[in-house]
């Protein structure tokens, strides 16, 4: 400690004072003097001193009041309060502690007994401030890693797509939910060359900070260019299972343990055929016009554990009035109070009234259903939702 | 006792024999040396016009204590605390003097210099139990 | 009323002559001791046996006489009874004097070291 530690040495006999002054000054501190308990209190406050020695009876205020006094003061460190008793005042001891002393000395005991003591003082002086300075920066770490988290979850959002307009003939639409400030949840949906619509969503698993990382190089990696150069055989037929091939083997690559579940797709928006690979993702829905949904693939491995895993195109028709309805699994896990999940037959349900309204409304319904559900409790996992939909009249004026 | 500083130690021997029966050896100790130096001191800084006029010593026992109280003669003038009242790790080991109120404040359970009617009064305070010294 | 002794090796006995050395004698110690070592002695070791009492002034002329003596010799205290080995100690006096149990040992060992 750089500057001595002050003590207020409260004690009505100046005799005494003036000794016990001496005494501390002795070892090394910086006794401030007070001629009774009110005289103490104030010097306590005014000077922040954090040990008080105080002598039992005293004019104005004695030593019990003025421990009472000092432990209602609103200080935000602890004053450390040391009773000097008399040999035969044993018994007042026990008042002192209930008004909150915190140790004795013995008028007339030895300065090393005095030492004794105040070393304890400081040493838990000490302790406190070291706490209180790690509270401190932990705090600010704290901050500064929130501030952080914030400036990450801008970033991914910024790569999120909030999709609410019509592409190529289809409305799609999306919302996103994410559990923490940063999620593990990335989609996308392009315009591709020769009339064909791109879309995927991933789902990395895991959330936090280490998720949303993968999630956003996955982001920046799956631009329309990528898509369009992975995503077709050479004689230009879609083949998004190549894609997620190309996926998986770059991500198997590394050394950690990340990997993420994918839906991807190639719409040709003239005949509305979709080709499609499912890699672990939970399975769309098709929404007939007439209002029935079924689900769509049958599962598939997830992208980044295995190399050598093989994944396989698939094929489904989109009429006309037809939508698609693509949800994380953070839908059909939701637990309601009870712990019972949502489920996907509620997801099914929810997707179905596609039919009967536009895409653009289907996220907003879910997300509803899913905070219903939850007695408007946070989602524990991301929320992904998104919905394609192909429009009756086929528009090709709103080609961007 | 005579303000003189050959009555000191018949009168200590005198007031220790009245405490014989009531501090235990430790106690006698403390007040030996308390007594020696509290007389000593007096009759060495107070100072007085009447040399000849007695010095006043009170020497009361209550249930947990005994206490002696010597007074300074009428009219003199305070004796300077601030100079005195240091520990015995403060003064010089070689010094000549200086360790009086020292001792005295390491010796006595309790010790005070007030004003008592007309005159200062040192009274110190020695328990009957055993101090954790 | 010092009674001293000088042996064979120059080292002198010093006995104070008074039950209770303090402020009403202790000049008159230090003034008799100091007349000695003026004499000529050094080698010094003042005998306790007799003392019951010593308050500070009586230590404050044992310094004094410590410091006559300076580099010149030698001092040494022998025959504290409780009370006076208390006070020694209380006044820290116990780390500026070499204290002995007896006259003798106190004078052995100083023999040992001239």
């Amino acid at each position: 400690m750089t500057s001595p530690l002050k003590i207020v040495v409260a004690e009505d006999s100046e005799l005494q004072r003036l000794y016990l002054c001496s005494l501390i000054n002795g070892l090394g501190f910086e006794p401030i003097e007070a001629e009774d308990g009110r005289a103490a209190l104030d010097l306590i406050q005014k000077t922040g001193a954090q040990i008080l020695i105080s002598d039992l009876e005293m004019p104005h205020l004695d030593g019990i009041g003025l421990t009472k006094a000092v432990r209602h003061l609103d200080l935000d460190y602890y004053v450390h309060v040391i009773m000097v008793t008399g040999a035969d005042e044993v018994e007042v001891r026990d008042e002192a502690l209930k008004a909150g002393a915190d140790d004795f000395i013995t008028k007339g005991s030895s300065t090393a007994m005095l030492k004794a003591r105040l070393r304890t003082a400081t040493r838990l002086i000490a302790h406190a401030s070291e706490l209180a300075e790690r509270t401190r920066v932990l705090k600010e770490t704290n901050e500064r890693i929130q501030e952080d988290l914030r400036a990450a979850a801008a970033a991914q959002r910024q790569l999120l797509p909030n999709l609410h307009e019509d592409i190529m003939g289809f409305s799609v639409a999306s919302a996103f939910v994410p559990s923490s400030i940063v999620s593990g949840d990335m989609f996308g949906c392009f315009e591709l060359e020769d009339g064909n619509m791109g879309f995927y969503a991933v789902d990395v698993s895991g959330h936090g900070v280490h998720a949303s990382l993968l999630s956003v190089a996955i982001g920046h990696l799956i631009t329309p260019e990528y898509f369009q150069s992975q995503a077709f055989a050479m004689d230009g037929t879609p083949d998004p299972a190549a894609l997620i091939d190309a996926l998986n083997k770059r991500f198997s690559a590394s050394d950690n343990d990340d990997y993420f579940t994918m839906f991807c797709g190639v719409v040709d928006t003239s005949t509305g055929r979709m080709s499609y690979c499912q890699a672990g993702y939970p399975s769309p829905f098709y929404v007939t016009d007439k209002g029935s949904a079924e689900p769509v693939g049958d599962g598939g491995f997830p992208v980044g554990l295995i190399g050598a895993a093989s994944y396989e195109n698939n094929v489904h028709d989109v009429d006309i009035g037809g939508a698609l309805v693509i949800c994380s699994d953070a839908a059909s896990e939701a637990e309601n109070t009870a712990h019972e999940p949502f489920g996907n037959e509620r997801v099914r349900k929810v997707a179905a009234t596609i039919a009967s309204a536009r895409a653009d409304e289907i996220p907003e319904k879910m997300v509803f259903a899913l905070s219903d559900w939850r007695s408007g409790k946070p989602l524990e996992d991301d929320l992904t939702i998104f919905a394609l939909k192909r429009r009756t009249t086929h528009d090709t004026h709103n080609h961007r | 006792m005579q303000n003189d500083l050959n009555d000191v130690d018949r009168t200590v021997v005198s007031l220790k024999a009245f405490v014989d029966e009531v501090l235990d050896q430790s106690g006698l100790f403390k007040f030996e040396v308390c007594a020696s130096e509290a007389l000593t001191n007096l009759v060495k800084h107070a100072k007085t016009d009447d040399t000849t006029a007695p010095i006043k010593i009170e020497l009361t026992e209550t249930p947990a204590a005994v206490i002696l109280r010597v007074f300074d003669p009428v009219g003199a003038a305070r004796f300077d605390l601030r100079d005195h009242a240091q520990s015995l790790d403060d003064v010089d080991p070689l010094a000549e003097s200086g360790r009086g109120l020292g001792l005295i404040m390491q010796c006595a359970d309790h010790a005070d210099y007030a004003p008592q009617g007309d005159r200062m009064c040192l009274s110190l305070k020695f328990s009957k139990l055993e101090t954790d010294q | 009323m010092i009674h001293t002794t000088t042996d064979d090796a120059g080292i002198t006995v010093i006995r104070p002559g008074f039950e209770r050395l303090t402020a009403a004698n202790a000049k008159a110690f230090k003034d008799d001791v100091t007349a000695i070592i003026e004499g000529g002695e050094a080698q010094l070791v003042v005998d306790f046996k007799d003392v019951s009492f010593v308050d500070s002034s009586g230590l404050g002329a044992l310094v004094g006489v410590l410091k006559k003596i300076g580099y010149r010799g030698d001092l040494a205290v022998s025959g504290l009874n409780a009370d006076v080995a208390q006070m020694f100690k209380i006044c820290r006096m116990d780390r500026v004097f070499k204290t002995h149990a007896s006259v003798n040992d106190a004078v052995e060992k100083m023999a040992e070291n001239l």
